[in-house]
């Protein structure tokens, strides 16, 4: 049971990270609740790779044999923070934008004035 | 031959797109263009000898030369190309040639990379559709989002496209991480990532995290479909694009994420989730409906010339769920005959929207009734599609809609063909009718043409169409 709990922490962030998006009023911490809830990404991964007892897979100098984590995992989640890195940057960017724009970074605020 | 052409549409854009990023501010407008063009129609011979080649017979091609030696697993990162994905690679390859030669006249700066951002949206298409390994269609999927949202927010001078990529971008960004939720535990029931080996570990059985892993992975791709409770990101991201963006947003990129739906179901669940498939036909058709008749409501609301397109859009994608969700290979080849003409006859009216954009300046329905009379081509080609989209004869989407609707009574879903009805019939009126009332207006029809400024002198703060525009 006490393996599971990682999964509930994992929906437990995509919720509140999900929440903070839909009722954000500020469009930069709209942008954070999305890293918030990217990492509950994080979590999934490293939870579905993890093995007990288990140390980190670099082979090294560890002898031959020994439990290792899944490296694939982290391989994937490297990749995916690389791409929400981008995303953040290029959403950032536009919140930069529309703030140089339009003088407001309230979402509401913003689509007034877009008519 | 076919193994060193398979990876060839996805490296050379992206190369090419990465010369022009760092060198394009040197080498002048024109070359950027004709190099641009260039790549693009190459890649388009390209795909379409790939197409020709695959059209009987599967091909996998492996990276780094990295087949499995042990038939059980498959260690390397395969492109897996069947029909299907050629086709949707060779349409990829032929709108972005369109609408990089329709931006020749179009766009007065290059300041902005439009050029290498196209190439990269197109390489990664083409590499959506013709992966066989289910992280790189993650990968290929982000690649072709974030390129999107930067096309998308291309007039950055005005606020209107930021607010329209910014939706974009967090709807789309949302439903990707729900994607990679859906692989983690789709890799811990299975430790497999390549399709045809995850399919083989699941067998037929399917537990809760497999169920649960589909659902999230077919949302994720939803949400980029624009399927209903996604939808209202599309609307405001046609609007304020460039046309030639719009042209791949509605012809390919909502089309693929229908398609990823049904290559991963097809690929990988078919066996697992034999089980629940009444439950998800029933669940995915009525989502179907929803979208159906929500873009198709939204169309008779809607006086902006792109954003009817664009819900017209929505309410096709609908149709292409449609196709897909009956889970069965007849409506799959329907799925696929209808995307195909959908996505070309969508480019085309899309293409119609930007000349009328470009050469009255104005898009709202208020002011452009009767002002396109001297567009007389323009308007033909645009009756011509709105005739193509009502699935008429003789377009693909007629024979498309016959082979999703002959499945859908067989699966007793007999209400299926009255979405059809719904969406290709019903929503024309409003569509034909402005395109009419765009080119043609009725009542001058016989008068000499007369000036375009002493007629319906459009007045400034009046339609939301030019503040979007």
């Amino acid at each position: 049971m006490i393996l599971h709990v990682p999964y509930f922490i994992a929906a437990w962030i995509f919720l509140w990270g999900l929440y903070g998006i839909v009722t954000s009023k500020n469009l930069v911490h709209q942008v954070v609740c999305l890293a918030v809830l990217q990492t509950s990404t994080y979590v999934l991964l490293l939870t579905v790779g993890y093995k007990v007892g288990g140390t980190a897979p670099v082979f090294a100098d560890i002898p031959v044999g020994t439990t290792v984590v899944d490296p694939l995992v982290q391989a994937l989640m490297l990749t995916d923070i690389v791409v929400e890195a981008t995303v953040a940057a290029l959403l950032l960017a536009m919140v930069v934008k529309a703030n140089e724009l339009a003088n407001t970074i309230d979402p509401e605020e913003l689509r007034i004035l877009t008519g | 031959m076919l193994t060193t052409l398979i990876p060839q549409p996805v490296a050379i854009p992206l190369i090419v797109a990465a010369f022009l990023a760092l060198a394009g501010q040197w080498l002048g407008r024109r070359f950027c263009d004709a190099l641009s063009i260039a790549t693009a129609g190459a890649t388009l011979w390209m795909t379409i000898v790939i197409l020709r080649e695959v059209w009987l017979q599967p091909y996998t091609y492996w990276f780094g030369n990295w087949w499995p030696r042990n038939p059980q697993v498959a260690l390397g990162i395969c492109f897996s190309v069947d029909a299907i994905g050629a086709s949707i690679a060779m349409l990829v390859a032929l709108l972005t040639t369109a609408g990089l030669i329709f931006s020749w006249k179009i766009f007065e700066d290059t300041e902005n990379h439009f050029q290498p951002l196209m190439l990269i949206f197109m390489a990664a298409m083409c590499g959506f559709s013709y992966t066989g390994d289910l992280f790189n269609l993650f990968v290929f999927f982000e690649l072709m989002s974030v390129s999107a949202f930067a096309l998308c927010g291309l007039k950055t001078l005005e606020p209107a496209p930021l607010q329209g990529a910014y939706n974009f971008a967090v709807v789309n960004t949302v439903g990707a991480f729900m994607i990679v939720l859906g692989i983690g535990l789709l890799y811990a029931e299975t430790g497999a990532l390549n399709f045809a080996q995850i399919g083989r570990s699941l067998g037929t059985h399917a537990g809760r995290p497999v169920v649960l892993a589909f659902l999230l992975i077919a949302v994720g791709f939803m949400a980029k479909a624009a399927i209903v409770p996604f939808h209202f990101w599309l609307a405001d991201a046609h609007a304020v694009a460039p046309s030639p963006v719009c042209v791949l947003f509605s012809g390919v990129m909502v089309e693929l994420g229908i398609y990823a739906v049904a290559r991963i179901y097809w690929t990988t669940f078919h066996g697992a989730l034999a089980g629940h498939i009444t439950a998800l036909r029933e669940i995915f058709l009525i989502l179907a409906a929803l979208t159906c008749i929500v873009g198709g409501f939204m169309c008779y609301a809607e006086h902006h010339l792109k954003r009817l397109l664009a819900f017209s859009t929505i309410s096709h994608a609908g149709l292409m769920l449609a196709g897909i969700a009956l889970f069965s290979p007849k409506a799959l080849g329907g799925f696929l005959l209808y995307a195909l003409s959908h996505g070309a006859i969508k480019g085309a009216l899309f293409l119609c929207a930007g000349i009328v954009l470009h050469r009255l300046q104005k898009i709202g329905e208020d002011h452009l009734h009767g002002r396109g009379r001297g567009l007389w081509f323009t308007g033909a080609l645009f009756v011509l599609g709105a005739w193509g989209l009502a699935g008429c004869w003789p377009f693909g989407t007629l024979l498309g809609e016959s082979m999703i609707s002959e499945d859908a009574i067989a699966h007793h879903q007999s209400w299926v063909p009255y979405l059809f009805i719904f969406v290709e019939r019903l929503p024309r009126p409003p569509c034909c009718a402005s395109s009419f009332g765009f080119f043609l207006d009725g009542e001058n029809l016989r008068r000499p043409m007369k000036p375009l400024k002493s007629k319906n002198e459009p007045k400034p703060n009046k339609c939301t169409g030019e503040l979007r525009s």
